[in-house]
């Protein structure tokens, strides 16, 4: 049917397809994008980091855990921030544990109470500013990290529920509800970092990080990997306190 | 009188089609440099393609992630409302802002923990 214009209607339909159509067929690029994210706290005013070694349990270990935390945080802090890193032969903090021990029980085999006085003890030493200002003026002064590591073993087997679809005698499937033992066992690793000013002695920041791996009957891992596994998942949280983060992700731009 | 109106709007569609359609060259190009990783330069295009036409959600769209990406955002969720405001329901606009609010949630958290 011809509009007043003696064109065909069909033409106006036409015209008023176009934008409908090329808003269906509006293109989209995907795009990585890296947001920033601020570190916790300013160490701008820091030249140096120290790492002053953890509190840990007393007695036996499976895995060195001051001195194996100590050495991947220098790493770290080597290739992914600014500060120099420095290298005490022994972490420094040891002297001051150990003279704990020595004055609780020379021996290092701790009864009940007396790892509680251990865990006390050192405590006073992790809050005793004075010592960290001491510590500080030692290291002319740096950015000092220390504080609490604990490394634990886990089991958390048991029964779990599960449903399975099994064939009735006619062949018809049926959905059967049950448990199963599942054998997990794992590690816990738990890691209460302090950065402390070396200048005064005093408490920056303070944060704690849980991590736990947990294995199947079939896989074995021995304490060192898992407590490698485990670092691995902690070290990026530890280093967005002091150091800017991004977070990864992407985005759609529209054409 | 009659006559100059209808003349004077009549002359105004096709400087406003070619304002939209110069608009949307500088929303390719900012892409372009986008996908590039030229951040600035793509915040600068999509910026003059709402310069040109103000009504262009794409571009809003597009400059809301590129003020993220830079970590403008406060200036990034303003963009994301007056993209999703211009096309309200489009799944690629609203799921960016989504990943945005996440992201910003994530932030926000991490500074409460400031001492």
């Amino acid at each position: 049917m011809p509009s007043a214009t003696g064109r065909p209607r069909r033409s106006l339909s036409a015209v008023a397809l176009v934008p409908l159509l090329s808003a269906a067929c509006a293109t989209f690029v995907e795009v990585p994008v890296e947001t920033p994210l601020n570190s916790k706290i300013d160490v701008s005013s820091f030249r140096r980091v120290l790492i002053a070694g953890f509190v840990t349990e007393p007695g036996e270990a499976d895995v060195d855990l001051s001195t194996e935390t100590s050495r991947l945080i220098q790493n770290q802090l080597r290739a992914g921030s600014k500060l120099q890193v420095l290298e005490p032969d022994r972490p420094p903090l040891g002297d001051a544990l150990d003279k704990i021990q020595q004055s609780i029980n020379p021996s290092g085999k701790y009864s009940k109470a007396e790892r509680e006085q251990y865990r006390l003890e050192a405590d006073k030493v992790l809050q005793d500013g004075e010592y960290w200002r001491k510590l500080g003026e030692e290291y002319q002064s740096p950015l000092i990290v220390t504080g609490r590591l604990g490394f634990e073993e886990q089991n958390r087997s048991g029964f779990q529920s599960e449903e399975r679809v099994i064939r009735d005698p006619s062949n018809r499937p049926r959905l059967v509800r049950g448990n199963r033992y599942l054998e997990r066992k794992g590690f816990t690793l738990s890691a209460d970092f302090y950065f402390l000013d070396g200048r005064s002695g005093a408490l920056l920041h303070k944060e704690k990080f849980t991590e736990e791996v947990l294995y199947g009957d079939e896989q074995k891992a021995s304490p060192l990997s898992s407590y490698f596994e485990l670092m691995d998942r902690l070290l990026p949280n530890f280093l967005g306190v002091i150091s800017p983060q991004k977070i990864r992700g992407t985005r759609v731009l529209l054409q | 009188m009659r006559v100059i109106i209808p003349l004077l709007l009549l002359s105004l569609v096709p400087g406003t089609s070619r304002a939209a359609s110069r608009s949307e060259q500088e929303t390719r190009f900012g892409i372009d440099v986008a996908r590039k990783g030229l951040w600035s330069e793509a915040r600068f295009r999509f910026e003059k393609a709402l310069e040109l036409d103000s009504q262009n959600a794409s571009a809003f769209n597009n400059l809301a992630v590129a003020l993220e990406q830079q970590g403008d955002f406060e200036k990034a969720r303003e963009a994301y409302d007056k993209a999703l405001k211009l096309k309200p329901g489009d799944s690629y606009i609203q799921q960016n802002f989504d990943l945005f609010k996440e992201a910003d949630a994530k932030r926000n958290r991490k500074a409460k923990k400031k001492p």
